[in-house]
């Protein structure tokens, strides 16, 4: 019986807890040298070729002793292991970095220009509005800020009178914010794009916005993936679920998944409902886009037979035995147990 | 090893020059300390509170929930003969670990799930020092898998437990009280210590084990 041995120095069998009777050496550069370890297992394969009998019950041996049977010092053994865990953990988290990072960062920055105009618009209305308080635009900054370039402005005003340098400041600043509000649009445009690459169905489903926030909030399409509809309806409302399971509250029935236009424009009485058939259609559409990535548009099967159900108020209980034969409306996409992708 | 500085710890820094987190450096008869700060690390916060620590300069450590190596750096700082294998398997911390590796030779960067120790046995030995901060449900049984795999026998671990990753229903007291439960049930360690982390942190509780 012998043992098998990975370890940052090499692979080894070994006899008898103490002999080694094969070796094979990684390589002194340690990227090299990562990307061999990633060979173990074929390695492994080849050794059962060769008929050693191999040893599965013990608890593995200690890498550096093995490393110590060939004349590898505890010093060099730890030297060597930091050389070769830091190049493999090098090339671990950079396998980590998807595109799905680059939405919540896009969606982050959107964020922050709206906070940010929002906040530079206040200024500026209460600045100008010293020289033209007539000039009132309500909820459409963009406008305020077109009709200012403009510069017309009524006759009789009671605004202060201004001088040139005073009006080549003030508009030099409004020029600021004009160049952040085309940089949202950018942005927004970008987000669309981004979204319909890295998850098309969530895309359709949710709109770019609404998708790229449950990727964010989530922590990444991967992680959204594997949470369930249940989860989804209510990310963004943590503090009230929290407040739910600590002092038996209601539970919130919505998180941001409420932007959704079909959730918020619903009567009150309905969005608990339909964020709920939202969130469960979110959940297996982040799935497909995570392991497939192709376009299911058959997501969107019987929607609107749900909301007329929800409109006309509760299933009577001799509907719903009706429905019992008929196949659920998502099974299409079911990802199977055991698929190649189901687990990792 | 670790001086106290009126009400401040600080340890002597490896890496001149260097501050980590945005501590404070400090000069003593030429030598520079870097502080430690309580509130940004569970170590910190039990040494301020007077709770021992048998770390010694050639030990091996495992850390367990690694982060971006706040209180690793401190360790880093202890360890001048030793070596510390910091595990964590959030890409984004461990982004900021494997920079600080680079800088400090004892510092050895794991990119995997503590709950699965059998994934980094291929280069991790036997341990003298297991520390764990890892907010998991099911802490207790990460630490002992790990223990059973890597702790040399009278080894030391240090737990950090916070109840909220536990059970957020649940009194803090229980959630500590269940905890050592399951620990002495394991057969593994002995409890030497434990101390509540108030004001440090909220919910906390620091454990110091030695294997049995």
């Amino acid at each position: 019986m012998v043992q098998l041995a990975k370890t940052p120095v090499g692979f080894f069998v070994v006899a008898m807890r103490n002999q080694v009777v094969e070796f094979e050496e990684l390589s002194n550069q340690p990227d090299k040298a990562a990307e061999q370890l990633l060979t173990y297992e074929e390695w492994v394969t080849r050794m059962k070729q060769k008929g050693y009998d191999i040893e599965t019950d013990e608890p593995a041996l200690d890498p550096m002793k093995v490393a110590e049977l060939i004349g590898v010092s505890e010093s060099a053994y730890l030297a060597r292991s930091r050389e070769v865990s830091i190049a493999v953990a090098k090339a671990a988290i950079k396998k980590h970095l998807k595109r799905d990072l680059l939405v919540v960062q896009t969606v982050g920055a959107l964020d922050d220009l709206t906070k940010t105009t929002n906040m530079l618009m206040n200024r500026l209305t209460e600045w100008y509005g010293l020289h033209y308080p007539e000039l009132k635009v309500e909820e459409d900054q963009e406008k305020y800020l077109k009709m200012m370039v403009q510069g017309r402005k009524v006759s009789d005003s009671m605004g202060m009178d201004l001088a040139e340098e005073d009006l080549h400041i003030i508009m030099d600043y409004a020029d600021s914010i004009r160049e952040l509000f085309r940089r949202k649009e950018a942005l927004e445009a970008y987000l669309d794009r981004i979204m319909a690459q890295v998850a098309p169905n969530v895309h359709v489903l949710a709109g770019a916005n609404l998708g790229a926030r449950l990727i964010a909030r989530a922590g990444g399409l991967e992680a959204l993936s594997r949470m369930p509809g249940s989860t989804i309806q209510v990310l963004g409302a943590e503090k009230a679920l929290f407040k739910h399971i600590l002092k038996g509250v209601p539970p919130p029935k919505h998180g941001v998944i409420f932007q959704h236009p079909l959730i918020s424009r619903a009567p009150r009485e309905q969005r608990g409902k339909l964020a709920r058939s939202m969130a469960t259609r979110l959940a297996i559409a982040a799935k497909v886009d995570f392991y497939s990535g192709d376009l299911r548009p058959s997501l969107m099967d019987g929607w609107a037979e749900r909301v007329k159900e929800v409109e006309q108020g509760e299933t009577k209980k001799s509907e719903r035995s009706e429905n019992k034969g008929k196949q659920p409306p998502f099974k299409s996409v079911r990802v199977k147990r055991g698929d190649k992708h189901g687990k990792k | 090893m670790i001086i106290r500085l009126g009400r401040n710890i600080a340890t002597q820094n490896l890496v001149p020059g260097q501050a980590v987190y945005g501590e404070d450096l400090i000069k003593r008869k030429g030598v520079e300390y870097r502080v430690w700060e309580p509130r940004r690390s569970k170590v910190g916060a039990t040494l301020v509170k007077g709770m021992k620590f048998p770390l010694r300069e050639n030990h091996l450590v495992l850390y367990l929930g690694v982060a971006s190596g706040t209180t690793a750096s401190h360790l880093s700082d202890m360890l001048t003969k030793g070596m510390l294998f910091g595990v964590d398997f959030a890409p984004r911390v461990l982004r900021d670990f494997v920079l600080l590796a680079e800088t400090r030779s004892n510092l050895i960067p794991v990119f995997d799930t503590a709950n699965k120790p059998e994934h980094y046995r291929w280069v991790v030995p036997q341990v003298d020092f297991i520390v764990q901060d890892v907010a998991q449900p099911n802490q207790a049984q990460i630490l002992i898998k790990n223990a059973r795999m890597f702790l040399k026998k009278n080894g030391h671990a240090f737990v950090a437990v916070k109840s909220r990753s536990i059970d957020v229903t649940a009194k803090p007291g229980d959630v500590f009280k269940q905890f050592k439960q399951e620990v002495k049930a394991s057969g593994e360690f002995e409890i030497l210590e434990d101390i509540r982390l108030e004001p440090f942190e909220r919910d906390h509780m620091a454990l110091l084990l030695r294997k049995k």
